[in-house]
């Protein structure tokens, strides 16, 4: 179990070539890990049964079938199969940066979207995929069958950080028009666009029913800022460049940075739409929680 | 600001190496893309001004270090703290440095006072030489037996350095630096007004200052004063505008600052007991020895004639004491010799010998004139004067007379027979009259330093004298006779001499009461008068009679380099029964006889025993060609010819060209030719020359005494530091201070430097 556990950190995972396999790992070792079933106050019309995971409430266990067959089965009920997961990536230049012998950020957040994707279908929930950089790129519609996830692995596996530039904004605001039914919307970006066009794309998937978890993928780097030596920063995205003694700049750039992620925050908690900080060094546990979280206070609005 | 090390103010130039490391940092920069560029790019643009101007600050801090530290190392000096600007901003270093004797006195470390002032003025003439840019003049005094100017505003320092070098060590004189400072004075009201430093560098000798430097009697808890007029001087020194006065203290005392007195014994001088010393005659020599210190020594004295084998004796003196030393010698031949006392070197050695050179004669020649001659052999003069000067007609042995008797009548010397000029003493025992040749004779005879005696008596006719030897006072003769006075024996009142200076030598053989007493009772019958108003200013009389109008009995008076005497009334053999005294009494007539003879056998001045500075020179019988002196080892040695021609004196005498150079004591000798009719003779005559006894009191000034009287703000032990390299705030080098300033520059770039960091990080 320990081993599973370790392929949560990034450092590890991105020894991981094929992301499939990522993906597996990080379920396989979230779930191994967990101490709690976050699955509580599953609907009372059974739809189908599915297996046990960690975690699940034992209530929900079909005991016959463990009697019979000796198999932990969880009976899943109407409302639950009707779940659908928007997974929106970004796939901009900015994605690209990675610290010194890390993940880039685009890795580590396919390597979330991909996990996520994977636990979903595994509860047989549907789960679709969109990739954007300043516009919506490619899409896969939500599904919960296996051939489906296998088509989302193979978007995921071909999509790489373009050299466009991230405007979230626009683009959330096109995808709120395409999103049909209400499902659970997960946004995996660094948001380097203007806060309030970030804040009004999100605002419009809210507005219309839809749970928003908002992944904010930044690099180490980028929320500490760790250089000594006089460098030269070139500017993705059609950015100027800057020497600069990054020292000098540091408690600046910091408080910066910081003040951007706070108006993303604060626009977030405004509209009841989660906002998770990742830095691409840390356990990807932390993005699964978040959804599992997310799933939850979504069934507790729906009761 | 002038620079004492400009050459390393090209060190400011390390100021670039702060620039060319930041940029070089910028040129070895990493290259990174960024994606956040956005929040850096504002970051940039908010702190841009704040880390620019700490940047700079940093720059700044870090290029002034090398710009202060070459500033400190090149030694600025303000121009102000020596003074204010001269026209073209050089300034005139005047050094006057003592150089009497005293600066001689050898300390422990082997070092003279003068030899230090000498180092200080090397340093000084270095110093300037590396930094004379600005164009220093120098004006170096070395205030010896007289100011000696080796150079004179002199911008030339490499000349100054080479007259420097001549300047080994002090002179034998005895110096006060009041006439040195006097010129300096001058000098300097001459020259055009400009920044001037005066050094005065002296070991604070209390007689460096002038004579006197003791407390004022009526306010004992005053300062002392000079009663000279340095410290006048230096206050006009100080009122010239832009000049400074340093007085520099290389004495032996002057690390305690304090003044003392240091231990000195010193030959004083050397005399002989009997005023004549002749061939075979055994005669003694005292040696004055005086010990100037505060504690006991005992010395051994030496004594050598004319360099031959020395005789020692050990002595005792006491602090402060004078003792003499007793040598007896007796000399085998006549001439002039030299007598040299000395006591083993002390720490000062140029007061540790006494030179003296005598003439030794065979006999004292006396030419008797007798005005009696003619008359009973036991009534004429001679009878008396041969009893009693030479009773063994000029046969004996000089044990037991000194005197060689000539008698002769008066028409000899009228016509010329004999000349005064071959004897000693002339004596005119009541010669009646005189004429132009026999007073041109003696006149001449008394020029060359013979002796004459003129005893008044009956024959005397007083208007000849006055016109032959008087002269109207021209004459050797210093008043105008005037007529016979009182009466025969018995037919008058008899008057008493009376000694009116007992102590003059002419007296000396009645160095006894008894023999006063007895002078001061013997009758006086009849004398000559004088008329009052005729007497001239270097006269003296000697003996006055008791009559009213005391009148003179004995005078004495110098004439050219002779000496004249004169008896108002003359003593007469017993048999001579119209005698107008009693002075043939033996008791009476041996004393004043002898003491009259060997007091007029001495020339009036002795130019041949001389204190150090003194020129040289006396008169000769012929012209002198060929002058050349032989100099003292002290001196260097070797002959030194003397090139000006001598001058004629009357009565066909001329004077030796003067040898001004005595500056050491010793023996000079000098040789001539003298050019006479018959052809030239050589002629060689020593001259000794001895040091001034008082400048061997080392008794030396304390700072603060000196300071107070002279009003100087310090007596310093060393140049002032403008000019050196230890540095003092107070004068005026900013090195240290921007040193501390660097360190303070350093300490902020450090502070600053660890602030940024820490501000950054």
């Amino acid at each position: 179990m320990s081993e599973l556990t370790n392929y949560l950190d990034p450092t590890v995972l991105n020894k991981v070539a094929k992301l499939e396999l990522r993906a597996r790992l990080v379920v396989e070792g979230f779930v191994n890990g967990m101490h709690k079933s976050p699955y509580r106050g599953f609907s009372v019309e059974f739809a189908q049964h599915r297996e046990y995971v960690p975690g699940d409430d034992l209530r929900y266990l079909d005991w016959k079938i463990f009697g019979k067959s000796d198999r932990y089965v969880i009976k899943q009920f109407e409302e639950e199969t009707n779940l659908r997961a928007h997974l929106f990536l970004d796939q901009s230049e900015s994605m690209s940066y990675a610290h010194e012998g890390g993940m880039s950020k685009f890795d580590y957040a396919a390597t979330a979207v991909a996990a996520l994707a994977f636990l979903i279908q595994q509860q047989a929930d549907a789960v679709g995929l969109t990739l954007f950089d300043e516009e919506i790129c490619r899409q896969v519609p939500p599904s919960n069958t296996r051939s489906s996830l296998g088509n989302l692995f193979n978007n995921l596996n071909q999509a790489k950080a373009s050299n466009h530039k991230t405007k979230v904004g626009p683009v959330l605001h096109d995808l709120a028009s395409q999103l049909r039914q209400r499902g659970l919307v997960m946004v995996f970006s660094d948001l380097f666009d203007k806060p309030e066009e970030v804040i009004k794309g999100l605002r419009e998937i809210a507005q219309r029913g839809h749970d928003v978890v908002v992944f904010h993928v930044l690099d180490r780097d980028e929320t500490e800022f760790p250089f000594e030596r006089m460098t030269l920063f070139q500017g993705m995205e059609q950015m100027p460049e800057l020497l600069v003694d990054p020292k000098s700049l540091r408690d600046a750039y910091l408080a910066e940075i910081e003040q951007f992620m706070d108006a993303i925050k604060k626009g977030c908690r405004k509209h009841r739409i989660d906002y998770v900080r990742v830095v691409n060094n840390t356990p990807l546990d932390v993005v699964l929680t978040s959804y599992l979280t997310a799933r939850a206070a979504r069934k507790k609005r729906r009761k | 600001m002038q620079f004492l090390n400009p050459a390393l103010l090209f060190g400011a130039l390390l100021f670039a190496v702060p620039l060319l490391i930041h940029l070089l940092n910028r040129q070895r920069h990493k290259t990174r893309p960024w994606a956040a560029m956005e929040f850096l790019l504002r970051a940039y643009q908010k702190t841009r001004n704040r880390l620019r101007n700490e940047n700079l600050l940093l720059l700044l801090l870090r290029c002034l270090i090398p710009i202060l530290l070459a500033l400190a190392i090149a030694r600025p000096v303000l121009q102000n703290a020596i003074g204010p600007l001269g026209q073209n901003g050089s300034v005139h270093h005047v050094v006057v440095l003592d150089a009497s004797y005293s600066m001689g006195y050898q300390t422990g470390s082997g070092q003279s006072p003068f030899d230090k002032g000498r180092m200080i003025v090397g340093r000084l003439l270095e110093q300037l030489g590396s930094s004379n840019e600005r164009g220093d003049r120098v004006t170096l005094v070395s205030a010896g037996v007289r100011p000696k100017f080796l150079v004179t505003n002199e911008a030339n320092l490499a000349l100054a350095k080479a007259q420097w070098l001549d300047v080994v060590k002090p002179e034998d004189g005895a110096t006060d630096l009041t006439a040195a400072v006097a010129q300096v004075v001058a000098s300097l009201r001459e020259a055009a007004p400009g920044q001037t430093q005066v050094y005065l560098i002296t070991d604070l000798q209390t007689r460096a200052f002038g004579k006197s430097f003791d407390d004022p009697k009526d306010d004992k808890n005053a300062a002392p004063q000079f009663q000279d007029t340095l410290r006048d001087l230096i206050e006009v020194l100080k009122k010239l505008i832009g000049t400074q006065v340093h007085l520099i203290d290389t004495g032996p005392l002057a690390a305690l600052r304090t003044g003392g007195l240091c231990d000195n014994v010193q030959v004083t001088g050397i005399h002989l007991d009997q005023p004549l010393a002749l061939a075979r005659v055994p005669i003694t020599a005292v040696a004055t020895l005086r010990n100037r210190g505060a504690a006991s020594a005992s010395v051994m004295a030496t004594l050598e004639v004319d360099g031959g084998e020395p005789v020692r004796k050990v002595v005792t003196v006491s602090p402060g004491a004078e003792v003499e030393a007793e040598f007896p010698i007796t000399f085998r031949e006549t001439g002039r010799r030299r007598i040299r006392v000395s006591v083993q070197n002390d720490n000062l050695e140029a007061d540790d010998a006494f030179d003296m050179t005598l003439d030794v004669r065979e006999r004292i020649r006396i030419l008797l004139v007798d005005g009696a001659a003619d008359d009973d052999p036991l009534r004429a003069y001679r009878a008396l004067y041969q009893a009693i000067l030479d009773p063994t007609g000029g046969k004996g042995s000089p044990l037991v007379t000194q005197f060689e008797v000539t008698v002769r009548d008066n028409l000899a010397l009228l016509s010329g027979q004999d000349s005064p000029m071959s004897y000693d003493v002339t004596v005119l025992a009541d010669v009646d009259r005189l004429n132009e040749r026999a007073a041109n004779e003696i006149q001449k005879a008394l020029q060359a330093g013979k002796g004459l005696l003129c005893a008044f008596g009956d024959r005397v006719e007083a208007d000849n004298y006055n016109l032959q030897l008087h002269k109207v006072g021209t004459g050797p003769m210093p008043f105008r006779l005037a007529t016979k006075t009182g009466g025969l024996q018995g037919s008058s009142v008899p008057r008493a001499p009376v000694l009116t200076k007992p102590e003059h030598p002419l007296l000396r053989e009645f160095d006894e009461d008894i023999y006063r007493e007895i002078a001061q009772s013997i009758p006086v019958y009849q004398w000559f008068a004088t008329e009052p108003d005729s007497f001239a200013a270097n006269t003296e009389i000697v003996m006055r009679l008791t009559d009213r109008d005391q009148s003179p009995l004995l005078i004495a008076a110098p004439f050219g380099e002779g000496r004249c005497a004169f008896l108002l009334s003359a003593p007469a053999p017993a048999d001579k029964k119209e005698r107008w005294n009693r002075f043939d009494d033996p008791m009476i007539a041996f004393h004043l006889l002898h003491g009259l003879i060997k007091w007029l056998a001495l020339p009036a001045q002795d130019p041949f025993n001389v204190v150090v500075g003194t020129q040289l020179s006396c008169s000769l019988p012929a012209r002198p060609t060929d002058v050349e002196v032989l100099v003292p080892e002290r001196l260097g040695g070797g002959k030194q010819p003397i090139a000006e021609n001598s001058r004629a004196l009357p009565f066909g005498r001329f004077a030796l060209p003067p040898f001004a150079n005595t500056v050491m004591s010793g023996i000079y000798v000098i040789d001539l030719q003298l050019d006479r009719e018959a052809g030239k003779e050589n002629w060689s005559q020593p001259f000794a020359v001895h040091v001034d006894p008082e400048e061997g009191q080392l008794s030396y000034r304390a700072h603060d005494e000196v300071r107070q009287v002279l009003g100087l703000p310090a007596i310093l032990s060393d140049l002032p530091a403008t000019l050196t390299a230890a540095a003092d705030s107070k004068k005026s080098e900013l090195g240290p201070t921007l040193l501390l300033a660097l360190l303070l520059l350093v300490l902020g770039e450090a502070a600053m430097a660890r602030f940024v960091s820490v501000r950054r990080t």
